[in-house]
């Protein structure tokens, strides 16, 4: 079991709901300081996958669009690879917010591409309504982030207990970001 | 011809068109309209929105400018705070530590390396070897790809040591360092570095065994030239045909003009002569003597020393060469670094213009401010090298359309975008200018 767990946080602070996840580790930092590592990461790096050992688990934390704001999202990274593979498979490539970026599950998809198995741990969302810059939290992302960081806490626990969130998920489902 | 009889001459006209360019930096397009053979159309079109960074840095001091900069690029940021650091000690006669000298050369390379990596294994390789992306490659050249992202790490983390993190590093300041790092720091990442060099040389092999794909216009090369060095911060502007500056007379030969269709300023020469290239193909050809032992040897090796010069596609291997001679100049730097007695000198300002040269990943990147009495920004420019190489890519588009018309339509798009991506062009650099002319009635 790794002690400290890496928590890969996802986002922009200055972009709105974008910065939930910031929001929501802040919460649960010192709980979580023992057992876990929080590591602004922005946008989900390779480098930073591909420092882990293969069977080491992480959890990843973003908003998500194309959910209800606030809404809280759980799912094994594993099935994010396949909804990549998936929609590369049917020659769509997962959605692309900006030229500057791969994204997340592409990122994840190449990791799992490098090491014959995808990526061990958790992604943790919450649907966003606003993501322009300059903008505060949403009320209703706001209001869910007790939520969230629970969310978070619970997924470093079972990933320290050795279970991962299972599942699978629709390619239309929903869109980190 | 008889009377009353029409002949309607058959027009052959094709267009190829790329509306969002994959595989560079930033967001641009491509047009090529092609008549009857002869090309009425090369477009590099830069849709990309403008960043205003010249006027975001008017009223603020230089150490402000120097942090604010490194955000133009988030690949090349050493450059930007390189130029406008190497400018304000310039103008304010700033001396700094011999060994503050050497660790910005050593943080140059580490923005060589990771850039040049990132380029040739993520960008252009696939191009090459028939994929349509880094990631599908993967799939298949793995080893290849596992060790080029180990490549790509060695150099952020050399900028990470220096610079406090791995992009937009914040500890260069105008008079050295705001903090210098310890000689055990270094050390430790040697090994990384020594994995690095060794994949750098099979690098050049790789990459030299590429199909380049015909093509020969013989450019007006610009870079850096030291006599003593192979440039990074110092040296004076040179061409390929007699251009010979202070790398702080920039404008003294050139000059930007703004292209209607694109948010960036195109750059041409003063005295007529139209588009040149900068970049590691023109390092390489100009400043060649200077290259570090080893990268000249895999230069020599690879055999395309001649062919740099004409064949834009073989600039992958230029870039290449580059990565062997950062990789190797960082061991060597490393291996005599000692602490500077005093990384951070003190300085005082004084009015004036501030300006410099340096050599980004991409090319030639020139900075000049115009400092006021009170030690603030009066007026930036800042003119990158992707800008400066637009009108190079689309005199390339010309010639390359000739070695394309033959192809079937799609692979000759591809190829066209191959070409393009041959230059590593920073789309998001190139597009920071603000014009702005409010005219009252």
């Amino acid at each position: 079991m790794n002690p400290r767990l890496p928590i890969f946080v996802c986002g922009d602070p200055a972009r709105g709901d974008d910065a939930a996840g910031f929001a929501a580790v802040d919460l649960v930092a010192d709980d979580l300081r023992e057992r876990a590592e929080i590591v602004p990461a922005g946008q989900l790096d390779i480098l930073l996958l591909m420092d882990l050992p293969v069977d080491a688990p992480c959890v990843v934390v973003d908003a998500v669009a194309g959910l209800r704001p606030g809404e809280i999202w759980v799912r094994p990274l594993a099935a994010l690879v396949d909804r990549a593979r998936t929609l590369e498979a049917a020659g769509r490539a997962p959605d692309l917010r900006s030229s500057h970026e791969l994204p997340l599950e592409q990122v994840l998809a190449l990791a799992a591409t490098l090491r014959d198995a995808p990526p061990v741990g958790t992604f943790v969302g919450i649907g966003g309504g606003c993501f322009e810059a300059g903008t505060p939290l949403t009320a209703a992302v706001a209001a869910a982030l007790p939520e969230f960081a629970a969310a978070i806490v619970a997924a470093v626990d079972a990933c320290h207990g050795g279970t991962h969130e299972v599942g699978a998920i629709t390619a239309a489902e929903a869109v980190p970001c | 011809m008889s009377r009353g009889t029409t002949v309607e001459k058959v027009v052959d006209e094709r267009v190829y068109e790329v509306h969002e360019l994959t595989r560079v930096e930033g967001e641009g397009s491509l047009k090529l309209r092609v008549r009857d053979g002869e090309v009425i159309e090369a477009r590099l079109g830069i849709f990309e929105t403008p960043r205003y960074f010249e006027q975001l840095v008017v009223g603020r001091t230089p150490d402000e400018v120097i942090d604010m900069v490194a955000r133009i690029c988030g690949i090349c940021p050493v450059a930007y705070q390189m130029s406008a650091v190497h400018g304000f000690e310039d103008l304010f006669g700033v001396r700094i530590d011999p060994q503050s000298r050497a660790l910005r050369r050593l943080l140059y390379c580490g923005e060589w390396i990771e850039s040049h990596s990132l380029h040739i294994f993520f960008l252009h390789a696939p191009d090459f070897l028939g994929y349509e992306s880094g990631i599908t490659m993967a799939a298949d050249h793995r080893p290849l790809v596992e060790q080029a992202l180990k490549l790509k790490k060695a150099g952020n983390h050399l900028i990470k040591i220096l610079g406090g993190r791995p992009i937009h590093p914040v500890s260069v300041r105008v008079g050295g360092w705001s903090r210098a790092p310890r000689v055990s720091e270094l050390k430790e990442h040697r090994p990384a570095l020594e994995e690095a060099l060794a994949f750098a040389q099979e690098t050049v092999r790789v990459v030299s065994g590429f199909t380049m794909p015909a093509f020969a216009r013989e450019p007006r090369l610009v870079s850096l030239r030291h006599a003593g060095e192979y440039p990074f911060n110092d040296g004076r502007i040179v061409s390929s045909d007699g251009v010979d500056l202070p790398p702080t007379a920039w404008r003294d030969a050139f000059e930007e003009f703004q292209v209607e269709g694109t948010n960036a300023l195109h750059a041409r020469s003063l005295d007529g002569k139209g588009v040149y290239l900068l970049g590691p193909a023109a390092r390489v050809v100009l400043a060649g003597e200077q290259l570090h032992p080893l990268a000249k040897e895999a230069l020599a090796a690879s055999g395309y020393a001649e062919m740099i010069r004409t064949n834009i596609y073989a600039s992958i291997v230029a870039r290449a060469v580059e990565l062997v001679h950062a990789c190797a100049e960082a061991l060597d730097i490393i291996d005599v670094y000692r602490a500077p007695s005093e990384p951070l000198v003190a300085w005082q300002s004084r009015p004036g213009v501030a300006a410099w040269a340096t050599e980004a990943p991409r090319g030639l990147l020139f900075h000049r401010y115009e400092v006021d009495e009170s030690g603030r920004i009066r007026h930036a420019q800042i003119v990158p090298p992707t800008s400066q190489n637009q009108a190079a890519i689309e005199a390339d588009l010309v010639v390359a359309a000739k070695q394309v018309l033959d192809l079937p339509h799609a692979e000759a798009t591809l190829r066209l975008e191959q070409m393009i991506r041959s230059y590593d062009p920073c789309i998001s650099c190139a597009t920071h200018f603000l014009d702005l002319r409010v005219e009252e009635a």
